[in-house]
């Protein structure tokens, strides 16, 4: 694998502050290696501007392997970039061509005001979370394994769900920038599991309230949050989510 | 009643009651359809079904009232809906571009699923149109009253701008119904490896028939209409002179309908 370099031109969204209009400034990169990794080419290039006097691009990132859920920004309108299952940190410039244009933008949410250039508020999630999404029953002393018998099927798939890792590209996607996805995940992982149980229908009313209270919008059922999640989380839970809003609804006394 | 009000609020209580309505209209169209078709059997028995249909004056009532409160809370939900979804991203981005592999359907960026309120809207103007045109006979004065359903068709179809409406009406209903019928089953919570592929491919298929049975009525109809009947289209919209023309040209109808190439 032999290592090339690119020369790039980057359309980035600058934006001093939350009430500032904010705009897409151009610059040009050159000698960019196909193995760096996207947000190391942003590092690149916030060297060049701090070198030149200027003030840095502003985004958000953490562990940069993909696991943190803190990074993330549209690039070329896609969340997290061209590849699926990929946070923008663990993808590599290899993915563009020499001499390509590069947009990049913050993901764009009523709920998810700018602060700075590319980073976004994203603690609407947080509220979804707070919410309802936890387990506060006393559970006691951990107990023996396999004393709480829990199918293999129902492990997998509340796994599945529970790896979501919150970095919002399911709303940056969603044309309506709903949130299902981020908060059927959680719902979803609760439900499947028995710890879950005595909450579940008040959790899911709590959440979805809460969801609704932040704007997100509703779910249209386009499947590209599903496409854009670096974790690979399904509609599936989308849809275990609406069956247990309408149980909680019209089976359970909460209100 | 609070848990009621607050569903029917919520987001995902709205797409709920969304499906609901829009599997029961699902449903609504392959009676209408299955109906329709009949026109290509013949006068007889299209009459036949029609008035049969309408001698049940109690059940009728019921079935249209029910008909319109699906369409009315279908429709009222998707304004609700996309003033929803429309505020939750207020400041659009330069560039999208889907990550979806393998979309279908895709007109000049469109989709089925992106494109619903547009498709929705077009077919909400359609059925105006239809509505006016088939149940309360508005714009054709009196030239349809003393018309058998069959021969209303002929006169109405025998218009080139009606026809044109009826086949953009028909294939834009056929989009819309592709999406809606898979997603009214995810919005109200079915969504399973064991089942959901059926449900997507039957979906695409129920749009397909959707679009070319209710389309071809107005593509094919007026062709195979019987050459004395070609008549009503120097009708349409004339005086009560030409109206009189009307049950003279239907009176030959019947014996030429059975010579009809139509099998």
């Amino acid at each position: 694998m032999s290592s090339k370099t690119l020369n790039l031109t980057l359309r980035v969204w600058r934006q001093k502050g939350p009430q500032d209009k904010g705009h897409l400034q151009t610059y040009k990169l050159s000698g960019i290696s196909t193995d760096m990794s996207f947000l190391e080419m942003l590092d690149v290039l916030n060297e060049e501007l701090i070198t030149n006097g200027e003030e840095p691009v502003a985004f958000d990132h953490d562990c940069r392997e993909g696991i943190c859920g803190a990074c993330g920004v549209m690039i070329n309108g896609q969340a997290h970039g061209p590849d699926r299952e990929t946070t923008t940190c663990q993808l590599h410039m290899r993915r563009f061509r020499n001499n390509e244009t590069i947009v990049i933008e913050p993901w764009r949410a009523t709920a998810f005001p700018i602060m700075r250039d590319l980073v976004v508020d994203r603690s609407a999630l947080d509220r979804v979370i707070q919410a309802g999404g936890y387990v506060s029953v006393n559970t006691g002393q951990a107990q023996d394994a396999n004393c709480l018998p829990v199918s293999r099927t129902d492990q997998e798939s509340s796994m599945d769900a529970a790896a979501c890792i919150g970095c919002g590209a399911c709303v940056a996607a969603c044309k309506n920038a709903s949130a299902m996805l981020f908060t059927s995940a959680k719902v979803s992982h609760l439900a499947q599991l028995p710890q879950g149980g005595p909450e579940r229908a008040r959790r899911v009313l709590k959440m979805i309230d809460q969801h609704d209270h932040e704007e997100f919008g509703a779910c249209t059922n386009t499947g590209e949050c599903e496409a854009a999640c670096p974790a690979a989380v399904s509609l599936e839970h989308i849809a275990r989510l609406n069956r247990e809003y309408a149980k909680a609804t019209f089976c359970s006394t909460e209100e | 009643m609070n848990w009621l009000s607050a569903a029917l609020k919520s987001s995902v209580g709205r797409k709920f009651l969304m499906g609901i309505t829009g599997l029961f209209l699902c449903f609504f169209l392959v009676v209408h359809l299955a109906g329709n078709l009949m026109l290509f059997v013949g006068q007889e028995t299209y009459d036949e079904y029609a008035h049969k249909l309408h001698s049940n004056a109690e059940l009728l009532v019921i079935a249209e009232i029910l008909l319109f409160a699906a369409f009315a809370v279908h429709i009222l939900l998707a304004v609700s809906l996309t003033f929803t979804n429309n505020d939750a991203r207020r400041q659009g981005y330069a560039v999208q571009r889907s990550k979806v592999p393998g979309r279908t359907f895709n007109f000049l960026g469109m989709t089925p699923d992106n494109t619903m309120v547009i498709s929705g809207l077009i077919v909400f103007l359609f059925l105006t149109v239809h509505l006016s045109d088939f149940k309360f006979e508005w714009a054709w004065g009196s030239q349809l009253e003393t018309l058998q359903p069959y021969e209303k068709a002929q006169v109405i179809l025998a218009d080139a701008g009606r026809v044109i409406v009826y086949v953009i009406g028909s294939l834009v209903l056929g989009v819309h119904v592709s999406h809606g019928f898979a997603s009214a089953f995810q919005s109200i919570g079915l969504n399973h490896p064991k089942y959901t592929p059926t449900i997507k491919t039957l979906s695409r298929a129920f749009g397909i028939l959707v679009a070319l049975g209710f389309g071809s009525i107005p593509v094919v109809f007026p062709k195979i209409m019987p050459s004395e009947a070609a008549a009503p289209p120097a009708v349409h919209g004339d005086d009560a002179e030409h109206a009189e023309h009307a049950p003279e040209a239907v009176e030959h109808t019947p014996a030429s309908t059975e010579s009809k190439p139509v099998e």
